[in-house]
């Protein structure tokens, strides 16, 4: 499932492919699904139990990407960065460009043509192009309109014992997991949430914090993972095999202190190994959930995920497997957890 | 076997130079199905001999069959590969590909980077250079260790792409697509007695120094020697000087080329209406050329190139068309003269 979900294209913005073959294999899972005007999916659940509180489960299906710009006389692509790129991973990426997928790589002229001095310099986004082997601005034209959307073309890969590599882990592994999730009925309500437009600002989130309300939400999400070289041990923000990653704080949300000591003591009785994360860089749609409409606790519980935001994200099957685990267990047993009644949702 | 799909085929095998054995193997049953006399050398350079029934000189068509890569110098305490580039290539472009690494078996690697998210804004500016990239196989040490020696190759992870028009990119397209145009050439000819002895040499290591082709020239000793390479294409960030894909074959002039061989040469491509450029190098062609050139006693020697973008990455680019037609004019060359001395003089 992840192989398929990763190996679709969808930048930010453009999700419809990511989107219809979400519905297309578990919307027979769902009471009542609502597709709202962003391209949101709402999946809602009846609980075995009248519960009058709504939780709420979050993944994003974009992924960062480029869109056309402009096309050159002679038929190159120039392209705008949507969400957070480094430019340096850029160089001789793969691509697909628009709906026809048309077959294309980021360019940049051979070694032996590169000075001593540009050597040392890092290609500035605007400086590149993408070469689709058209002959011509008019031959280009045939293929590829301004604004296309263009995805980075990277195969699902198994690395050595249960790691992989593929694209677009952030947030699809997020995505493979609330679609596991789907499968069961919980006693409680809940509100499967599959969103748009995380990567350009937490937008789709917004709009459907607005439309449910909840109570209580998980975000399930991709993490950095910096246990790599040239990295202090004391800076890894989180590691590949210790299991999922809940988050304390990250540059626009807190985790709520209670709903947290639930999801690790979850984990503990369980006996699934869990991770915190160690950083508070990086943000996701907790931010946007924890503090629009009427605001709701929040925890996120994420893959750690090495090279994120590039075609090569690294992760563990192992983990994944444990991610899916310890949510489904929140959810079995999420009446346990005491939520205080502040009355500030879930009334209406 | 058409030539996109000779070319795809030997883009696909992995040989970094020194390492050319998959290519040798592979190269020895091709020429061998052409019927042609094989020779090899310790160094691992190959050679098919298309033998003359009336006449004894000596021609040799020459490609390298050597790509360039990385190579493993140390496996670090958490299992991360650390390299070195074998040939030429910009540190630039790695970060952010997928690799195939050559161990005991073949394993799949990335070659990783910080992510935006924990970079300080000067970090942005800099390069990453050879000695601050590494690539991740997802091992441990001890799994690492045990599975990858050290000095283990390193290729691109790269597959054969058609563009729009007649553009292909891969990886190894320099010089891949040469050898394939060689092999194309032979079976074109298998009907046509030649009035000399045919040489069709693969060299190996021609991406660290020219080496296989020096070794190759002085065991067979051409009475006329021609290289295939590549050359640079134009591309937006290098309009100047180059040619763009799809001129036909590239003909180089300068000190490294035998001046009435070459002439010779493009008065058959102008007669056969083949289309060509001309390439003006005033010294060394950083081809196997230079190397040819002065083997032994001296050997009359040309370049004819094909042009290619991106020279030295995973997406060498280069058009079908360009092949093709480099096809057609050794063919035709080869057919336009029944003794060697003529051509020289």
């Amino acid at each position: 499932m992840l192989k398929i979900l990763t190996e679709l294209d969808g930048v930010s913005g453009n999700e419809k492919a990511v989107s219809d073959f979400i519905i297309s294999q578990v919307s027979y899972l769902s009471d009542d699904t609502i597709v709202d005007s962003m391209g949101n999916i709402i999946f809602f659940k009846k609980g075995k139990k009248n519960n009058n509180r709504k939780i709420a489960v979050f993944a994003h299906m974009d992924e960062v990407g480029l869109i056309v710009s402009d096309i050159t006389d002679d038929g190159y692509i120039k392209f705008a960065k949507v969400g957070g790129i480094d430019d340096r991973i850029l160089l001789t990426q793969r691509v697909r460009v628009g709906e026809k997928g048309i077959e294309g790589f980021v360019g940049i002229k051979a070694v032996h043509l590169q000075g001593n001095d540009e050597r040392k310099k890092v290609v500035k986004t605007e400086d590149l192009y993408i070469d689709i082997g058209a002959s011509d601005k008019e031959d280009a034209k045939k293929y590829v309109s301004k604004g296309d959307y263009i995805s980075f073309v990277s195969e699902f890969t198994r690395l050595h014992d249960r790691r992989f590599k593929a694209k677009a882990v952030d947030d699809r592994a997020g995505c493979g997991v609330m679609m596991e999730l789907m499968k069961d009925r919980y006693d409680a309500d809940i509100y499967f949430c599959f969103t748009v437009q995380e990567e350009v600002g937490l937008r789709g989130a917004k709009v459907l914090t607005h439309r449910i309300e909840p109570d209580i939400a998980f975000i399930l999400e991709a993490t950095t993972a910096s246990d790599t070289p040239f990295t202090p041990e004391h800076l890894y923000a989180t590691s590949l095999g210790k299991g999922p990653v809940i988050s304390l704080m990250d540059s626009g949300a807190y985790s709520d202190k209670e709903l947290n000591d639930f999801v690790v003591r979850v984990a503990t009785e369980r006996g699934i190994n869990f991770q915190y994360k160690l950083t508070s860089n990086g943000g996701n749609d907790s931010r946007a959930v924890q503090t629009e409409a009427t605001g709701c606790r929040v925890c996120s519980i994420s893959l750690p995920c090495r090279y994120i935001h590039s075609p090569v994200c690294v992760a563990d099957g192992g983990d994944y497997d444990n991610m899916k685990k310890l949510i489904k267990a929140v959810l079995n047993d999420i009446d346990e957890f005491d939520n205080r009644n502040d009355g500030l949702g879930g009334e209406n | 076997m058409n030539l996109v799909k000779r070319i795809e085929e030997l883009c696909k095998l992995c040989g970094v130079s020194g390492f050319e054995h998959n290519l040798s193997v592979y190269l020895e049953n091709k020429l061998k199905e052409l019927n042609l006399k094989i020779y090899s050398d310790s160094m691992g350079n190959i050679i098919g001999v298309k033998k003359s029934k009336i006449g004894s000189g000596k021609v040799m068509l020459e490609a390298h069959i050597d790509e360039i890569g990385l190579m493993v110098k140390s496996i670090d305490k958490n299992g991360f590969l650390l390299v070195v580039p074998v040939g030429g290539i910009d540190s630039r472009i790695l970060c952010g590909s997928s690799v195939i690494v050559h161990g005991q078996k073949d394993y799949v690697g990335v070659i990783g980077a910080k992510p935006p998210h924990l970079m300080d804004k000067e970090e942005y500016d800099e390069i990453l250079g050879f000695e601050n990239l590494y690539i991740d196989v997802g091992m441990t040490r001890e799994d690492a260790v045990a599975n990858i020696p050290l000095g283990t190759t390193v290729t691109f992870h790269s597959d054969f792409v058609q563009l729009k028009g007649s553009q292909c990119f891969s990886k190894a397209m320099d010089d891949r697509a040469a050898v394939a145009v060689l092999l194309e050439c032979i079976d074109k000819m298998k009907d046509t007695e030649l009035g000399y002895d045919l040489y069709i040499c693969f060299s190996v290591q021609e991406e660290v120094g020219m080496r296989g082709a020096n070794i190759v020239s002085y065991s067979v000793n051409p009475d006329i020697a021609i290289a295939i390479d590549v050359t640079h294409a134009s591309t937006p960030d290098e309009p100047k000087g180059t040619f763009k894909c799809g001129v036909g074959p590239v003909i180089c002039k300068g000190p490294n080329i035998h001046k009435s061989v070459c002439e010779r040469f493009i008065k058959v491509l102008q007669r056969e209406q083949i289309p060509f450029e001309i390439e003006v190098e005033g010294g060394n062609t950083g081809t196997d050329a230079w190397a040819i050139q002065t083997a032994k006693a001296g050997i009359p020697t040309m370049l004819v190139s094909l042009p290619l973008k991106y020279m030295h990455t995973p997406v060498e680019t280069l058009s079908i068309t360009d092949c093709e037609h480099t096809v057609e004019a050794l063919c035709a060359f080869l057919k336009s003269f029944d003794r060697t001395e003529g051509v020289l003089c």
